[in-house]
């Protein structure tokens, strides 16, 4: 009855209005139907955009862009939530990410485990394997197309394992299940003008959608940094 | 009591740097740590802050402390030393230690063995042009690297040993048996080796080691706990840490053949890991501890190395893990014999075992179960790609995005973090761009009438940037909006590593946003705010 009820919510959600109806709905529920240690926390701007306000332990989420700049920031920013509550996080395969970037969207560098390149064929599976059993929350960036059967494997291990695999996927080369599926539609800078001004703040519009109470695709908007 | 011969290299690290004739130092942060006579001469001491240091001596030269190197270095001196004896324990790169009485036997007496040890050991160390080294025999390692100790010290001065013989017995102090408390008696309690301890014991009056044994033993139990008592044994001429040349039993002894040989150092320590944890594990239930551990390899060809290696505290599993790296490490660089074929056996043997008391763990500096289960996920990876494949952020001082924060192979000391964070002026400002690119992509940007953009002297642009491409193909962009340049003239006081450069924010129509920088005339892209 929770999860439809926060469905309802959800299907609604996006609007900036809604958004406190759904953290109200999200705190009162979270005790009855969710026990605290299957979710890992997100940040205050995430918390209106997730079907269920938080990361489920063992889910995949894949984070994409269409047409617009931006999915690095946002999986951060999934990220900063489960580090902000003390988990630990890792970084895989993610040699361009800017260490500093993550740092600023909130995530501990003393909690953090990064491995810059997987190395060959046959380690990377292992390497993240081994990722899922010692931290909380991985972020994942393939550089080449990923087999399906191989991601189905590491869908499942993370499940297992009750880690988040957050997988971000900027050439299209996570072919395999996710549990939600965000997709920056548009991201517009604001801030800076013509020789003047800085980049400081982008407002997102996301599509969101997935399984289980992500099932109705939402659209929703945010602005990161808040 | 075994009679025990200890040698004693002295300034082990700087010899083994291969500075030991100039002035030059090691330095472990910002501590010296080791120093050669030259730099001694000058004023330079053990424990000394680099700045004293160098004030002390302008033209002092500084090494970083490795103790792979030191270990190394010293190879060739243990199998010197092991071909006077089979049983030679290395207790530190610098110290080995090897059972008396039967060498001595042979040699033709104590005094007789060390003489000829010491004129061996000058032949491998004066190539480095080391000092030549000290030897302390006595009823115990630990009163005998002692007596070498303080045989060094009042040697200085003496002639060399490589011209008389004089030199040679000025270098070795010979404690008659039975005579170690007596000859300890005098001696201040700082020689102990627990410099906590000693410092709490000069400041109660307690400043001879012979103050110290006069005391009762349970009371020195009751005050200073079990670093006391071992103290006070010591003090009173009793070594827990005997030489013991006798076989182990079975139960102490891990081995493992591997089925393909092994060619990469690491490898192995990865493996010798597991083979720790499981040495310990077999202690660990009777609470004993390993102190003193045989290291034996053999490789694919049938040669074989093997090694005995001591602390006094009892070995950790990374301390065992350590020694098989050294010992490997030295083989593989020694002069002699050099393993030609892949390693496919290793075992650990626990030579000597003590009463292990452990160690009171700081409440709040112990490690939670999480990071026990990161690091051990960690080690795995790194067993597997290797140990800098693995890394940790550290936040630094700089400007670019890549400056401000350092990237740490896991396990190694994390320096910097908080207090660099002061302001640096012209710091790229804040949101940091999330993707870098490790090396800069070179880019073109034009101005609205098609002429390349450059910036002045004076940090202005000479006309609005108009359009950007990627080189040497992309598709021009037109910029919708920018800001900069901040000119960046960073280390303008080091030719070298002088560099001048000037940094942009661009939006694109596409609605990306992007960092460049313009070094030389040239731009290039060194991010993107995705």
């Amino acid at each position: 009855m929770t999860s439809a009820a926060a469905a309802e919510v959800v299907a609604r959600a996006g609007r900036a209005s809604d958004r406190s109806d759904l953290q109200r709905l999200g705190t009162r529920f979270r005790p009855t139907s969710l026990a605290g240690e299957h979710l890992l926390p997100v940040t205050a701007a995430l918390q209106g955009v997730l079907p269920v306000g938080g990361l489920i332990r063992g889910s995949t989420v894949l984070v994409d862009a269409q047409r617009a700049s931006g999915a690095t920031t946002l999986a951060l920013e999934l990220l900063a939530g489960p580090s902000l509550g003390g988990y630990w996080c890792a970084l895989a395969g993610v040699s361009q990410l800017g260490c500093l970037a993550a740092v600023e969207r909130g995530i501990d560098p003393s909690q953090l485990v990064i491995v810059p390149s997987l190395g060959a064929a046959d380690r990377w599976m292992q390497v993240l394997a081994t990722l899922f059993d010692s931290v909380d929350a991985v972020l994942f960036a393939p550089r080449t197309a990923v087999r399906s059967s191989d991601a189905r494997r590491l869908v499942t291990r993370s499940r297992d394992r009750g880690s988040v695999l957050v997988v971000l996927d900027r050439e299209k080369s996570w072919p395999g299940p996710s549990d939600l599926h965000c997709t920056v539609t548009s991201s517009v800078w604001s801030g800076l003008s013509r020789g003047h001004g800085l980049l400081s703040s982008r407002s997102y519009r996301l599509e969101v959608s997935g399984r289980g109470a992500a099932a109705r695709p939402l659209l929703a908007s945010l602005q990161l940094p808040a | 009591m075994i009679r025990t011969l200890v040698v004693c290299c002295p300034d082990w690290p700087v010899v083994a740097a291969g500075l030991a004739d100039r002035p030059a130092a090691v330095l472990r942060g910002n501590m010296i740590v080791a120093c050669s006579p030259p730099a001694r001469a000058e004023g330079v001491r053990l424990h000394q802050r680099r700045r004293e240091a160098e004030a002390a001596c302008p033209e002092l030269v500084f090494v970083a402390e490795d103790v792979g190197r030191d270990v190394r270095a010293f190879e060739p001196v243990v199998s010197t030393v092991a071909g006077f004896t089979t049983s030679v324990e290395v207790s530190r790169p610098g110290v080995c230690s090897l059972a008396v009485r039967g060498p001595a036997r042979y040699f033709g007496g104590e005094s007789s063995l060390a003489v000829q040890l010491t004129q061996a050991v000058a032949g491998v160390v004066s190539p480095l042009k080391g000092p030549s080294c000290w030897i302390g025999i006595a009823d115990s390692p630990f009163v005998a690297r002692l007596a070498a100790h303080v045989a060094g010290e009042s040697s200085a001065g003496a002639p060399d040993p490589g011209s008389s013989t004089d030199g040679v017995a000025a270098r070795v102090l010979i404690i008659p048996p039975g005579e170690s408390a007596t000859w300890l008696a005098d001696l201040p309690v700082g020689l102990l080796g627990n410099r906590e301890l000693a410092d709490i014991l000069n400041r109660l009056g307690i400043r001879r080691i012979g103050e110290l044994a006069a005391m009762d033993e349970g009371l020195v139990g009751g005050r200073f706990g079990a670093e006391g008592l071992s103290a006070h044994r010591l003090a009173r001429g009793i070594d827990d840490h005997a030489l013991v040349p006798s076989e182990a039993s079975p139960d102490l002894t891990v081995g493992c053949e591997l089925e393909s040989p092994i060619d990469q150092v690491d490898t192995v320590a990865f493996i010798a890991a597991g083979m720790a944890e499981e040495l310990l594990g077999r202690l660990a239930p009777h609470g004993l501890g390993c102190t003193r551990l045989l290291v034996e390899a053999a490789t694919e060809q049938g040669e074989k190395l093997s090694r005995w290696w001591r602390t006094d505290w009892p070995f950790t599993a990374k301390a065992m893990v350590d020694r098989v790296r050294w010992q490997l490490e030295g083989w593989i660089s020694s002069p002699g014999e050099v393993p030609s074929a892949g390693i496919t056996f290793v075992r650990l043997t626990a030579g000597e075992v003590v009463q292990h008391y452990g160690r009171q763990l700081d409440l709040f500096a112990a490690p939670s179960e999480a990071s026990r289960r990161v690091e051990r996920g960690v080690a795995r990876i790194q067993g597997l790609l290797g140990h800098a494949s693995v890394v940790g952020a550290v936040l630094a001082g700089g400007r670019g995005p890549l400056e401000q924060v350092a990237l740490v192979p896991w396990g190694d000391p994390r320096q910097g973090g908080g207090k660099d964070r002061v302001p640096w002026p012209g710091r790229v400002p804040s949101p940091a761009p999330a993707v870098v690119y490790g090396e800069h992509l070179a880019v073109e940007l034009i101005s609205a009438a098609g002429d390349p953009v450059a910036v002045t002297g004076r940090g202005q642009v000479s006309a609005p940037p108009a359009r950007m491409r990627r080189l040497p193909s992309g598709r021009f962009a037109e910029v919708v909006a920018w800001a900069g340049p901040w000119p960046v003239d960073e280390r303008w006081w080091d030719l070298n590593s002088h560099r001048r450069h000037a940094r942009m924010q661009l939006l694109l129509e596409d609605g990306t946003a992007h960092l460049l920088v313009i070094e030389g005339g040239n731009w290039a892209l060194e991010a993107t705010y995705d």
